[in-house]
């Protein structure tokens, strides 16, 4: 009877077990001890990855984990080098633009091929745009490909006819095969640089067409023409890619093999970099101080604003100029970033942040200056009891300042709460939130003070600055200031781009004089990275790191 | 026991149905939206997102659709995997978390047995005090704990096994352990407890009594007898097992399902969630209905017993 009992549950087990076996087939591959064997240089690394990336998906990609393995896989007709500056990839040389800064007409090089052989078309690029807007394409991204003339329109049709028939009407033309118009609604003074961006890739209707919803899914569907080939990926475990034959460049494509093992905890990564197991990882907070100042260790600089969101309307106080400003004084960034994040951030200096181009040919931060109001505890106390004063206030009501629960959000907000504590004198109740919650607030305007971050889209000043005119979409601090919307307005139309970029610099001084934001720090990410491996870059926005021109030593 | 049977199942139908009914009330009330980057969306563009994924739609015709996917097998497309369907994410990282909670239950239940065998036996000695203070540290060792002291010592210090990843056999070895540690020390307690208590049987004196050899009154009465508490506990622990993964997988980059429950959750991937929780529940309720059907069928007291219920 015993026995009996033992065994039936022994069965039930072993059912279980059998099917769990037969699932686990396919992700027995090795890889991570591939390059141990030192010796004759292999040009092959292996690098930790933090996360699985989405759809690898010209149109879909979302997460900057999907635009780098697509950046290595695919290309579209310029590649930003190591000065974060446009060259020509599949286009022979630099765009022809009309008078107007609305019309680009590029032609792509000879002999380009898709990893598979197939010819690169100017067509694939009218069709890769076209799907990017079409509703139907559910692509977050679309947006950008949206600045082509009647992009909008085909994002706003209701029936596939008229999606069809706003398609046509597109500022996206095929001359032949290797010409392509592409009609812009407004002239974009940093569009050749976006055109290096993934959503400008091209794209192959018989390939998206075969796969379908899957497109992007699994390495046999993705093909690009770009350095590199995808030819493994085990999902949430390994992307392994290999040196494409068929590129155009393929001579100055050294690495023969790059392994991109899956690993989201970061001490495993360390430890795995530690045993060379892997060549590359992230790290963050007191990593950083172990790391720091040895040859592994490198720092990249985002294109990325941390800041304090003040909302006028929830907390009538901080209507006031001086109320605001003094909050943004009693701040000391520099000690927040070392107290908070050890290091990496460097203090906000404005609210684009460094690396920015001005659009015009230089770097924004250098342009504008640095226009964050010092750190000074004494002037805050003045400014805010004149604010107080101005209000008929004798102190500052309690507020409420929310942050993310996770990463460093909790310190942040500790760190600040006991600035205002210490400096001013006003209490402010911490309200730690999900990251989801803290946006959904932001988005919906209720919330009263914010700990908020925004990540440039492309790099130009203006993805930060049109944020806060008046009504705009995400100026969810209801800040208004007219002189401010005009010099939007303003650089939003002027076709000189010295003049441009000085109306963004201008509304930047009003943005900083005001303070209906309180900038932080920009960040940096920090990674240590294996000294064998040379001419890896780390671009400050778009993708993680680029490939094509690294190698092993 | 066709009765008793039929009964079982109507039970084990109507608990998932509820569990699928109270996923569905529970991820609608969650804060947030699912997409990502939604930070940057526009108002409009969260309109047509919605509204593709039907999310604008009355919550009754959500709810039937919803349910309707579910009895089809279809728990939907992933909002953060876009090209891949929930049930495809299930099955690619279900490998993982089955092999890592068959391979580290099969570890708990070794040297559970072992350590629970010998403390036992040698009750009240060094060893029995030895095999307790191993099974009182891995109660309260937690695996966050364990798992990154034994990636770092063994994995980077010692060089002894990787500290990471999932390739060949020699990657499963520490997480394996990593996971089983709690469990060992559970079986090991309930095994010394349960060995004791038949030891003082009064069946086990007159096996003595009759002369019996030791290492048979051990192999062939306590050990087997001993047992039993064991068989019975197995089923859950083992659908705990491998549910409980979530750390260690994070923490070796196991490429199973654990991972997928918070980034779920941070993301607001409903479908994923819904997903998740709902194969996770069928697993148990079909272990559970399993075990009491084999047990209705080893022992006709508990048919009876239950089915006159």
């Amino acid at each position: 009877m015993n026995v009996r009992k033992f065994l039936a549950t022994t069965v039930v087990l072993t059912v279980i077990g059998g099917a769990a076996a037969g699932c686990s087939g396919e992700t027995n591959n090795n890889a991570a001890g591939d390059n141990k064997d030192a010796g004759a240089v292999k040009q092959e690394v292996t690098l930790n990855y933090r996360t699985e990336p989405g759809a690898l998906d010209v149109s879909k990609t979302t997460q900057i984990a999907g635009f780098t393995v697509l950046n290595a896989v695919g290309e579209g007709l310029y590649r930003m080098n190591k000065d974060n500056k446009a060259e020509p990839a599949l286009a022979k040389d630099m765009p022809k633009v009309s008078a107007d800064g609305k019309t680009y007409t590029i032609t792509l090089r000879d002999g380009v091929t898709y990893s598979d052989g197939t010819p690169v078309k100017a067509q694939d690029f009218v069709y890769s745009f076209q799907r990017s807007v079409d509703p139907a394409t559910k692509a977050l991204y679309s947006f950008m490909v949206a600045w082509v003339k009647g992009g909008a329109d085909v994002q706003k049709a209701k029936t596939p006819e008229e999606v069809e028939a706003k398609k046509k009407e597109m500022g996206v033309k095929a001359i032949d095969d290797k010409t392509l118009e592409i009609t812009l609604e407004r002239p974009i003074p940093f569009f050749t640089e976006q055109l290096s961006f993934l959503t400008f890739f091209p794209q192959r209707q018989d390939v998206v067409d075969k796969f379908g919803n899957k497109n992007g899914a699994d390495a046999e569907s993705v093909i690009g023409a770009g350095p590199f080939k995808l030819e493994k990926w085990a999902h949430e475990q390994q992307l392994v890619l290999v040196k494409n034959d068929k590129y155009w460049d393929k001579d100055n494509v050294k690495l023969e093999k790059v392994t991109l093992n899956i690993v989201k905890e970061e001490s495993t990564g360390l430890n795995l970099f530690q045993t060379g197991a892997s060549d590359l990882q992230v790290i963050s907070a007191d990593n950083i101080g172990l790391w720091e100042g040895k040859p592994e260790y490198v720092l990249q600089p985002e294109l990325s604003s941390w800041y304090i969101k003040l909302n006028e309307k929830n907390v009538p106080a901080f209507a006031n100029k001086k109320v605001r400003q003094a909050l943004g004084m009693a701040i000391d960034n520099k000690a927040y970033i070392e107290t908070v994040m050890g290091k990496g951030p460097v203090p906000a200096t404005g609210f684009v942040p460094n690396g920015t181009s001005d659009g015009n040919g230089n770097e924004f931060r250098k342009s504008a200056g640095d226009l964050m109001p010092k750190f000074d505890p004494e002037k805050a106390k003045a400014l805010l009891k004149e604010g107080l004063a101005e209000l008929g206030l004798q102190s500052l009501p309690n507020f409420t300042i929310q942050v993310d629960d996770h990463n460093t959000g909790p310190k942040s907000v500790e760190f600040i709460v006991a600035q205002w504590k210490q400096n001013l004198g006003v209490d402010v109740t911490a309200q730690p939130l999900p990251h989801k919650l803290r946006v959904d607030n932001e988005n919906n305007h209720k919330y009263q003070a914010s700990v908020s971050g925004w990540g440039a889209d492309y790099n130009d000043p203006m993805t930060f600055l049109d944020m806060w005119i008046t009504g705009g979409e995400f100026n969810d601090v209801d800040w208004s200031n007219p002189e401010y919307d005009k010099l939007i307005t303003a650089a939003q139309n002027e076709l000189d781009k010295a003049k441009r970029a000085q109306y963004m610099v201008d509304a930047e001084k009003i943005l900083l004089q005001e303070m209906p934001i309180l900038p932080n720090y920009f960040r940096a990410l920090s990674w240590v990275k294996s000294t064998k491996i040379d001419g890896m870059l780390f671009p400050p926005y778009g993708v993680e790191f680029e490939l094509k021109w690294a190698s092993v030593k | 026991m066709l009765r008793y049977t039929l009964r079982r199942l109507l039970y084990a139908v109507i608990t998932i149905w509820l569990i699928v009914t109270l996923t569905f009330v529970l991820m609608k009330n969650l804060p947030g939206d699912p997409f990502e980057n939604s930070e940057k969306l526009t108002q409009e563009q969260k309109a047509i997102l919605a509204r593709q994924y039907g999310l604008d739609k009355p919550l009754s015709e959500q709810y039937f659709l919803y349910l309707g996917n579910v009895i089809k097998g279809d728990l939907g497309v992933s909002f953060q995997y876009p090209a891949r369907k929930v049930t495809e994410v299930i099955g690619q990282g279900m490998g993982a978390s089955m092999e890592l909670g068959i391979w580290s239950i099969l570890l708990a239940l070794a040297g559970g047995i072992t350590l629970g065998t010998i403390a036992a036996l040698r009750h009240n000695t060094n060893w029995d005090y030895t095999a307790m203070f191993t099974a009182v540290a891995g109660v309260s060792i937690p695996s966050f704990v364990l798992g990154p002291l034994l990636s770092y010592f063994v994995g980077v210090k010692l060089k002894w096994l990787p500290p990471g990843l999932w390739f060949e056999p020699e990657h499963r070895i520490l997480p394996a352990i990593a996971l089983s540690f709690g469990t060992m020390a559970i079986l090991a307690r309930l095994m010394r407890t349960s060995m004791l208590d038949v030891v003082n049987q009064d069946y086990i004196k007159t096996a003595k009594a009759k002369g019996l050899s030791g290492s048979s009154i051990v192999l062939k009465h306590i050990f087997r007898n001993a047992l039993l508490p064991i068989v019975t506990i197995i089923g859950p622990v083992f659908v705990g097992v491998i549910t409980g993964t979530l750390v260690v997988e994070q923490i070796f980059s196991v490429p199973g399902l654990g991972k997928h429950f918070v980034q779920s959750i941070l993301t607001n991937d409903y479908t994923m969630i819904s997903g998740l929780t709902i194969f996770y529940s069928v697993i148990l309720v079909f272990v559970l209905f399993l075990t009491d059907i084999a047990y209705g069928f080893i022992d006709p007291r508990i048919r009876l017993a239950k089915g006159k219920g």
